[in-house]
């Protein structure tokens, strides 16, 4: 690895290419995905002017979103199905679950679709392709910001001006620990398991189809629409698995107090999420050497 | 001093037929069939040697030559003789299945212009993302800002977005940012000459221009005429094998040569 390293650090030093037909099964070319970060700013630029542009309300779709999906959620799980929030009222409980699931969705989707929804780019020019990717987990991010802090002003106005303050214990120094690590683990997970399913859905388009079902079950798998402690006991030595449980609970725990905080599982999230970003990139580059002949 | 481009040996196969669609059943017959065959052992030695080998083609076979520093070279060949793949080769769109390839210096490739463009953009605002593709850091674009939409003549309707472009406004935007890379070495495939006779003349114009800059390019077309202006020497390419390479008169005068007696066969 290290002479692997060298050698590489040699060539770009004066900018030289060498294309083989063999590759190195880890690549990653830190030098020039750096040379390239400014690709990466205005793909972040792009998806937002984009989206924004013959929008009446433009931006503010982002924060009515999860307001109204957690308006929907508090009807049907809240109102109807009556599900414990552990005390916490419907809108601020389901909204603290869905900013975390939303970031995580919203960026898994998308780059599982990167290679195939990019491929008339990649057909014509090269860069190195990890920009594409790192690019929607940098936007989907500023996303979950605008919707974070929409989750903040409705935290500060129950707790300071309705009669929910007795049940939310916001924790200040558990809040500036848990918001990067939140927003860490929800980011390498999304980008592991979006470079996995990009890597096989090349191969196999059957993969497109998987992934929304995938989705699907990934969100009952997760505690947005009811708490930690509602999962039964026998599935407790299970919960590692998904490391998006951790994530919710922890932002639950510094935010309104509730849940408990497991350092541990917390750790072995952030292994998780790591470790299928290593998986992710290993297939990733796998399938993008020569993915455009496929596609 | 060494060669700025070196192809060695490059070889390129393609499978043919529906591409990259075995299916799961597939797979699996010939995963358990190998395996019920020669055991775990035999099946792991198949897939190493893909065990899939049915029907493929090579595009390139073993084709070697080098670019000198400021030599504008010509790919010459009929459809289908692989000068698209090797630009492709050279350019990191697709890997080559054997043989390597060293490029001394910074690349660009123009298989096309305007890559990348989106229609909500605006064209200042496509300007820094095709150019930011094309490889080109923000500061670069920022300086040949006002030349880009100089030469495109677009400069009315900057700030609109594309989608209102007519067709022939969105290709001169698009060559106008390709012309004004700066990277010492560029792959070119047919992508000169868009829009109207008048623009077409001022693109080959700036072609003349860049390729009398002591820049490196490797130039890909069917054009005869745009082929001997432009390029010093030429590779002759005959069903992904190379045939020569020399002087672009030569070489051109080698190709139709042998033209006949292909469209006969």
């Amino acid at each position: 690895m290290r002479a692997y390293l060298k050698k590489v650090y040699s060539e770009r030093l004066n900018s030289t290419t060498v294309i083989e037909a063999n590759q190195h099964w880890f690549r990653i070319d830190w030098v020039e995905l750096w040379q390239f970060r400014d690709l990466i700013g205005l793909f972040v630029k792009k998806e937002f002017i984009a989206r924004y542009r013959q929008t009446i309300l433009g931006p503010v779709w982002y924060i009515l979103q999860p307001l109204l999906m957690s308006g929907v959620l508090s009807f049907v799980f809240g109102s109807l199905g009556g599900m414990s929030t552990d005390g916490v009222p419907h809108l601020l409980f389901y909204l603290s679950g869905l900013v975390t699931w939303g970031y995580f969705t919203a960026a898994f989707q998308q780059t599982a679709d990167v290679l195939v929804a990019n491929a008339y780019i990649f057909r014509k020019v090269y860069f190195p392709r990890l920009v594409m990717p790192l690019s929607v987990v940098i936007s989907k991010a500023l996303i979950f910001f605008t919707q974070f802090f929409v989750f903040l002003a409705m935290l500060v106005f129950y707790k300071f001006f309705t009669q929910a303050k007795d049940s939310l214990h916001p924790d200040l120094i558990k809040m500036l620990i848990m918001t990067p690590v939140v927003l860490g683990i929800t980011g390498l997970l999304s980008l592991g398991w979006g470079l996995i399913f990009a890597a096989v859905t090349v191969k196999y388009k059957d993969f497109s189809h998987v992934l929304s079902f995938f989705i699907q079950i990934w969100f009952y798998g997760t505690p947005i629409v009811y708490p930690v402690s509602k999962i039964p006991e026998k599935f407790h030595p299970y919960l590692f698995l998904n490391p998006l449980i951790a994530a919710v609970d922890g932002f639950r725990s510094a935010f309104l107090g509730v849940d408990n905080l497991m350092v541990g599982s917390l750790i072995s999230a952030i292994v998780f999420s790591a470790g299928s970003v290593v998986v992710g990139i290993i297939l990733f580059n796998f399938i993008e050497r020569d993915f455009i002949d496929v596609i | 001093m060494k060669p700025v481009i070196e192809v060695q040996n490059i070889s390129k196969q393609y499978r043919l037929g529906v591409l990259g669609t075995t299916s799961i059943r597939e797979l699996l017959n010939s995963i358990t069939s190998s395996f019920k065959e020669k055991g775990a052992a035999g099946y792991l030695k198949d897939l190493s040697k893909s065990t899939f080998e049915r029907n493929y083609v090579w595009a390139l076979k073993d084709v070697s030559f080098s670019v000198r520093q400021g030599e504008i070279l010509g790919l010459i060949g009929k459809n289908g003789c692989g000068k698209s793949t090797l630009l492709k080769i050279l350019s990191r769109i697709t890997f080559p299945t054997e043989g390597r390839a060293v490029i001394r210096g910074k690349s660009s490739a123009l298989l096309e212009v305007g890559t990348g463009f989106h229609a909500e953009l605006s064209g200042r605002e496509n300007i820094f993302l095709n150019g930011a593709i094309l490889g080109m850091r923000k500061r670069e674009i920022e300086k040949k800002l006002d030349a880009i939409v100089d030469f495109s003549e677009v400069e009315k309707f900057i700030d609109t977005p594309i989608k209102h472009y007519s067709s022939g406004m969105y290709v001169r935007l698009a060559f106008s940012v390709a012309a004004h890379l700066e990277q010492p070495i560029l792959f070119i495939d047919e992508v000169l000459a868009v829009g109207d006779s008048a623009f077409q003349a001022k693109c080959i114009e700036k072609m003349r221009a860049v390729a009398k800059s002591g820049r490196t390019i490797i130039f890909v077309s069917h054009d005869e005429k745009a082929v001997s202006s432009l390029c010093s020497s030429c590779v002759y390419l005959k069903n992904g094998k190379f045939m020569g390479a020399g002087p672009t008169h030569e070489m051109l005068s080698i190709y139709n040569n042998e033209k006949p007696f292909e469209s006969v066969a």
